[in-house]
């Protein structure tokens, strides 16, 4: 047992450890975000930095009803980052689900399914403008080789393509990670209820909804909920891909934030965008937070 | 613990001395002006990067009241990096930048009023006025340009000379059509490759609307892509897509891409920067050369896009008097950056293009010949430098969009229609910026 008074002393020890991480985090997380916020209420323009004027909820009251092209990238952000979390889950599940089985290699599928994870997001959308290149891509290639198509596929060339292909893109992307996830929480559900049910004359199909999904409910809820947050505030992996194109048909929310803050110099209206963005996304991690305290 | 807590304030003694005695040195070698230089690396990493020291080595040792100290600075999120400098007031004395920058910088009261050294240099006629005009805002000349970087159209000499295709004979948009359904008809290459997904889409656009002598705004800013040169820009475009002289996949081509189909020896005809790129591909550019300027209906003077980039003075500096006599000097004696560095644009002072580095390749020599005598600053036609609104029309791509929204009707484009929407949002762009 510790005295008093060296319980005391080890405590100043724990905060003084503790202050300089949280400085730091301070500084590079809080300080930014907090400064973000504030300039949301100005008309900050990279052209008059000097000149800055508090302007209340002019910036927001813009976005939320004056600004047609905020709602067409609202549209394609949301309807990306659904897309995306959807199928990666629905990948990363089935793939967890064979994983988790008696397969030989099992190591070194989790290695090569894990391999998009950890690719950078530039490398790997250069390979994959290379693979879905209509001229040289060998995805267009192979199936022309193979006859399954007459003519190469446009990936790129039109809005609904371009849209298609960065879903599919993200998705791959982020299923490795899904699946990670998923299979460390089917390692965790005790193997004797799969027996008892298997003993109740239950099928697979009923095994898979009445034991797996409910037991896997806490992981699936965290993993959703940090992906939809990732994939949300994705730039880099569509602005490599498509550059926000063609026709402007793969902007998101980041990439619309970007071009208001550095093209349009109007860096105040920028935050108000990312602010809103904000906004939205601590709504989902407050709902992932509630669920994660209601069932622990 | 004590003994630790006690080690930790000897040793923060200890550096706080240190950095004390530093301080005091530099105070005695104060009477040399010291000056940083980012130089963005315009060439191979590996030769220019050694060549700009070079060059700032020569300057240190031709006198001795200056050190420039240069640090390479490489292109990737330059815009930040700068943005972030400037702002946070730990800005260069001098840099080489974005053609971008000098208009956004300048008009924040970051850069340095240049226009003496134009006076001064005014008369020797070494360097182009359009090149100074570029750089020049109401009367405030932020910058002073020394390399252009410019664009053109690449050929295929045995295919053209196959088909009795003579280049010299393509003066307007029709000659350059009719060459294109020519290789069409009678060859299995595609007629043009060009990108349509990024920048060189965007510059793709200033060179068509340059050469029809129009451009995104008119003269008083007004919106101006509904205009009758601009229509016609976008009927070649539809032209272009309709009559198969470029690919259905064109819209999503990268600049890479387009290259490729070029370079492996698929395509006729190339858009692109010019370059000595082209020369590691042997194959093809033994058969390549470059086509003389050409102009579309609405205009009889050729003119070529190219952008010119800048040296700037910081008005942060302590010592501006150093970095403008630096810029000066640095201007007339940068050779090395391309005999050396292997720089990849063309320097815009006319002694420096008399060197015979200048002629030792045909990629160089025709772009001195059949380009310079053409070049006009991309994008800002018909004025003559950067203006309000620009930034956000260049940024997001309006050039391209046009291009891109033009082809993708696959041929049966509703050219005026797509030209008033984009027009519009040109106009409240403007309107915004203002």
């Amino acid at each position: 047992m510790l005295s008093s008074q060296k319980l005391l002393y080890s405590r100043k020890i724990g905060y003084l450890f503790l202050f300089l991480p949280f400085s730091i985090l301070a500084v590079i997380r809080l300080y930014p975000m907090l400064r973000g916020i504030l300039l949301s209420f100005t008309d900050f323009s990279l052209l008059s930095p000097k000149d800055v004027n508090f302007i209340g909820f002019q910036n927001f009251k813009k976005a939320l009803t004056g600004d047609k092209e905020f709602y067409s990238v609202i549209y394609f952000s949301v309807l990306y980052t659904f897309s995306v979390v959807l199928l990666s889950y629905v990948f990363g599940l089935f793939l967890a689900l064979l994983l988790n089985t008696d397969i030989k290699l099992k190591g070194l599928f989790r290695v090569l399914i894990l391999l998009p994870w950890v690719i950078p997001p530039a490398v790997a959308a250069t390979n994959w403008l290379w693979l879905l290149n209509d001229q040289n891509g060998l995805i267009n290639l192979a199936l022309l080789r193979l006859g399954i198509i007459d003519s190469p596929i446009l990936f790129f060339a039109s809005k609904e393509m371009a849209r298609f292909t960065a879903i599919m893109f993200g998705t791959w992307k982020s299923m490795p990670f899904m699946m990670i996830v998923l299979l460390s929480g089917l390692q965790t559900i005790p193997s004797h209820l799969y027996e008892s049910a298997v003993i109740d004359g239950a099928g697979v199909l009923r095994q898979f909804f009445r034991i797996t999904l409910p037991l896997l409910r806490n992981v699936s809820i965290v993993c959703i909920s940090l992906m939809f947050i990732w994939t949300f505030n994705d730039f880099e992996q569509i602005y490599l891909l498509t550059e926000g194109g063609p026709i402007n048909a793969t902007y998101v929310l980041p990439i619309y934030s970007y071009f208001l803050a550095f093209f349009r110099l109007k860096m105040g209206y920028s935050s108000a965008i990312s602010v809103i963005a904000l906004f939205f996304l601590s709504i989902v991690s407050t709902i992932n937070v509630r669920q994660q305290r209601d069932n622990f | 613990m004590k003994k630790i807590l006690m080690g930790f304030v000897l040793l923060s003694l200890a550096a706080g001395m240190l950095a004390a005695s530093g301080q005091s040195d530099k105070s005695t070698e104060s009477a040399v002006k010291e000056l940083i230089f980012w130089d963005m690396v315009w060439g191979p990493a590996d030769t220019y990067a050694e060549a700009s020291r070079q060059v700032a080595d020569e300057f240190n040792s031709s006198q001795d009241g200056i050190q420039v100290t240069v640090q390479s600075t490489p292109w990737n999120s330059w815009y930040e990096k700068f943005l972030t400098a400037v702002t946070s007031g730990t800005a260069p004395d001098v840099a080489t930048c974005s053609s971008s920058a000098p208009y956004l910088f300048g008009n924040m009261g970051e850069l340095l009023d240049l226009s003496d050294i134009v006076r001064e240099w005014k008369d020797d006629g070494d360097i182009n006025q359009v090149y100074f005009d570029t750089y020049n805002y109401g009367g405030n000349q932020f910058a002073i340009p020394w390399n252009v970087d410019t664009r053109c159209f690449y050929y295929r000499t045995d295919v053209f000379s196959d088909l009795g295709i003579d280049p010299a004979g393509i003066k307007t948009w029709d000659d350059f059509l009719d060459a294109l359904r020519k290789v069409r008809d009678n060859t299995e290459l595609i007629p043009f490759s060009v990108a349509g997904a990024d920048n060189m889409a965007k510059h793709f656009g200033y060179q068509m609307m340059l050469s029809n002598a129009i451009g995104m705004v008119d003269r008083d800013l007004n919106a101006d892509l509904d205009a009758r040169a601009n229509i016609e820009i976008g009927e070649f475009y539809n032209e272009l897509v309709k009559e198969g002289l470029i690919l259905d996949g064109t819209i999503g081509y990268k600049e890479t891409d387009s290259q490729r189909l070029y370079y492996q020896g698929d395509a006729a005809v190339l858009f692109h920067t010019v370059g000595t790129e082209i020369l590691q591909y042997s194959e093809i550019a033994d058969k390549s050369a470059i086509l003389p300027v050409f102009h579309g209906p609405s205009s009889d003077t050729p003119r070529n896009a190219s952008f010119i980039n800048p040296i700037v003075v910081f008005s942060q500096s302590d010592t501006p008097d150093a970095a403008i006599s630096f810029v000066k000097w640095w201007s007339k004696n940068n050779t090395k950056l391309w005999t050396e560095g292997r720089a990849s644009s063309m320097p815009v002072r006319n002694s420096i293009l008399a060197d015979p580095y200048f002629s030792s390749n045909w990629v160089m020599k025709e772009t001195k010949d059949l380009l310079l005598p053409y070049n006009a600053s991309a994008g800002f036609y018909p004025l003559k430098s950067e203006y309000p609104g620009f930034a956000a029309l260049n940024g997001e791509k309006y050039a391209a969009l046009y291009f891109q929204s033009v082809i993708a009707e696959n041929g049966k484009a509703d050219v005026k229609g797509i030209a008033s929407d984009l027009n519009e949002k040109i106009g409240s762009l403007l309107l915004e910026s203002k």
